[in-house]
């Protein structure tokens, strides 16, 4: 039987997975739920194995542990980061690298609703005042018939345009190669800023996008505008967008992410009554990762069939 | 006519919703030949006396509370328009007697209540309370004692599937969720089965559903409809909404359902009084999000209210049957019907 290690279950979660029986039945599994600690101790744990499942990415997957795994072929990572893994190496010594990406749209998605209904009936706030014996009525904000603007439409950006449109708001989009098919309004990107009650971000953060909703085109929103970022922080100017939601001309942000993360203690935005915030949870539900654990057992099941899936290297 | 179609407008109404009020007047009312309109003073509980409505033809109510005995001698009062679709303040029969109407705004509410029912369950869904205040102080998403979960695939169910409930369920069928079903014995399969709503009973509905929503009128009927039966029928993944009125569900029971994990989580809108006492038990509890029975007050909600609510007064000031008609019987009325009479001359 072909061999696979599963070197770094800690805290276990393929171990308790369903998807765990599906790997047995692939090849022989050897599998360890502590963490290897030491490079020396990885190429251990890998040696002899002609597949890796790897889960934590605080395994350092070096050219030094490659060069000492000489029947290793692939390694399928768990999750959509690569930067454990040395791929120049890879790609020398003939070892294939596969990901998971996209399992966690679906929830990425609707996080990004949950926040901007949350920002729009002020969720946390509200709550907080109630329990504080107050009894504040009045001043939501509807979002049926208003204006989303949509930035961005790889498979999250798409899948929350969707959902925008279920709660009967007219969806805006824009994104850098326009997927008419898709059948969403496309239009400039002044034009969806200037007429959007909500903008929100889907965009994959690389030096073309950094800083990409600067000062500017945050003063181009419309007043009283809300804004959601799931997607990265830096692609926000942080500063320009905490003046605005201080000034009033954004009237509240629903942000999973953030410049730094996590979100300094005492940092500006965690004393702002205008803003919902999650620690970069988005993509994260139980769902999400069981996708995600599926995916790459069927990485290495592929593999091993002579069909390549998910290919990084 | 010399002496014009005068409407009350209750008080509550200068305190509670002032601006769609002067949004109100100003749109629909201001400058409308033979139409005066002026302040209908109530008490401390709002209860309207009948010295106070017998120089109406019409009132806007709010949270008015108007009994047999507010009618006792009110000869001229043909309309009363309320300002959304509750009206558990207001004694239908009493006003039908009277030969008097009563009006709700079904179609301003709808969208607004269901989208606040939604801000409840993807609020509870991904945990966003304990969410915020982790990434508050200075913790991270390893801090959270538990993850969000998906909607995908997950059953919506409704305690009631008239106005608002199919409402629901037609923006829900976008949403992702797996199934939807709800008991409502005033509705028949067929009626909802384009939204693919099943219908069931109310056990089915409380054990089945990931997400409980409520969606009734407050009456006899319903009154503590929702029991410590129905939540222990519950998942205890699934999670409990109600932004319908406090008293259908037995607090107590809420409570305890809540405190002692029965259920995931709840999301209430409504109390069984309004405000509620500083003390109440559910303030304590971090697995609900509670909101002061204003979730779906927007803008546009009281701006459609007080349209709609208009329409109405306007169409009996005319001498037409208005629209939103709660007592239906008093359209036969003759009482009501010489009113409607009088007012076409």
């Amino acid at each position: 039987m072909r061999v696979i290690s599963v070197p770094d279950d800690a805290p276990a979660v393929l171990g308790v997975s369903p998807s765990f029986a599906r790997l047995r039945g692939v090849g022989e599994v050897r599998y360890f739920d502590t963490l290897p600690g030491s490079e020396a101790v990885l190429a251990e744990r890998m040696q002899g194995a002609e597949a890796v499942v790897n889960i934590r990415s605080s395994s350092k997957i070096t050219r030094a542990v490659l060069e000492r795994c000489p029947d290793l072929r692939m390694i399928s990572i768990w999750g959509t980061g690569t930067d454990n893994v040395d791929l120049d190496a890879a790609r020398a010594l003939g070892v294939r690298i596969t990901n998971t990406p996209a399992v966690s749209a679906a929830s990425i998605a609707e996080h990004t609703l949950a926040l901007m209904l949350a920002v729009a009936r002020r969720i946390p706030g509200i709550d907080a005042s109630v329990r504080a014996g107050a009894w504040p009525r009045g001043g939501m904000v509807q979002l049926h018939g208003k204006t989303l603007g949509v930035i961005g439409l790889g498979e999250i950006g798409r899948r929350f345009a969707r959902l925008g449109e279920a709660i009967g708001m007219r969806v805006l989009t824009w994104t850098m190669n326009p997927k008419p098919e898709l059948g969403f309004a496309h239009v400039p990107l002044e034009e969806l800023l200037a007429a959007s009650d909500v903008v929100s971000l889907h965009l994959r953060l690389s030096e073309q996008t950094r800083g990409f909703l600067d000062a500017a085109r945050l003063a181009s929103m419309k007043r009283g505008a809300m804004l959601i970022n799931t997607a990265r922080g830096p692609i926000v100017d942080e500063p320009a967008m905490m003046a605005a939601l201080e000034s009033g001309h954004l009237a509240g942000a629903g942000l999973d992410v953030f410049d730094v993360e996590p979100l300094p203690p005492g940092h500006p935005l965690s004393r702002m009554e205008n803003v919902v915030l999650s620690p970069h949870s988005a993509g994260i539900t139980p769902e999400a990762l069981e996708a995600g654990l599926a995916l790459a057992v069927e990485n290495v099941a592929a593999y091993f069939d002579g069909r390549i899936r998910n290919a990084v290297v | 006519m010399s002496d014009p179609f005068r409407i009350g407008i209750s008080d509550d109404f200068y305190t509670e919703a002032a601006a769609p009020l002067e949004f109100v007047c100003r749109k629909k009312l201001a400058g409308v030949p033979g139409i005066a309109f002026q302040r209908l003073p109530t008490d401390a509980d709002k209860f309207a006396a009948p010295e106070a409505l017998a120089n109406f033809d019409a009132i806007f109510a709010l949270a008015t509370k108007i009994t047999a005995g507010s009618l006792r001698g009110v000869e001229r009062l043909a309309v009363v328009a309320r300002w959304g679709v509750g009206y558990d303040r207001i004694d239908v029969p009493a006003l039908t007697e009277a030969g008097v109407a009563l009006t709700i705004t079904p179609g301003a509410v709808r969208r607004p209540v269901s989208e606040a029912i939604f801000t409840l369950i993807f609020a509870l869904s991904k945990n966003l309370l304990m969410q915020d205040k982790v990434a508050r102080s200075g913790g991270w998403r390893g801090d959270l004692p538990k993850m969000g979960i998906s909607i995908g695939g997950r059953t919506l169910g409704s305690v009631g599937c008239g106005n608002i409930g199919q409402e629901m369920f037609r923006e829900a069928g976008s949403l992702g969720f797996g199934r939807f079903i709800a008991c409502d014995p005033y509705v028949t399969q067929e009626q909802v089965k384009h939204l693919g709503v099943e219908l069931v009973d109310i056990d089915t509905v409380f054990r089945e559903s990931d997400f409980v929503t409520v969606n009734t009128l407050l009456n006899d009927r319903t009154k503590n409809l929702v029991q410590e039966k129905h939540f222990r029928l519950m998942k205890p993944t699934a999670y409990f909404i109600n932004t319908a009125r406090g008293p259908i569900v037995e607090h107590a029971a809420l409570v305890r359902a809540l405190k002692e994990n029965w259920i995931a989580g709840a999301g209430i809108d409504v109390f069984p009084v309004e405000p509620p006492p500083g003390d109440d038990p559910l303030f304590e509890l971090d697995n609900v999000i509670v909101a002061p029975h204003a979730l779906a007050w927007t803008t546009e909600l009281m701006n459609d209210n007080g349209t709609e609510a208009s329409d109405a007064v306007l169409s009996v000031s005319r001498g037409d049957v208005p629209a939103g008609v709660v007592n239906r019987d008093v359209l036969k009325h003759p009482k009501f019907l010489a009113k409607l009479e009088r007012l076409r001359k």
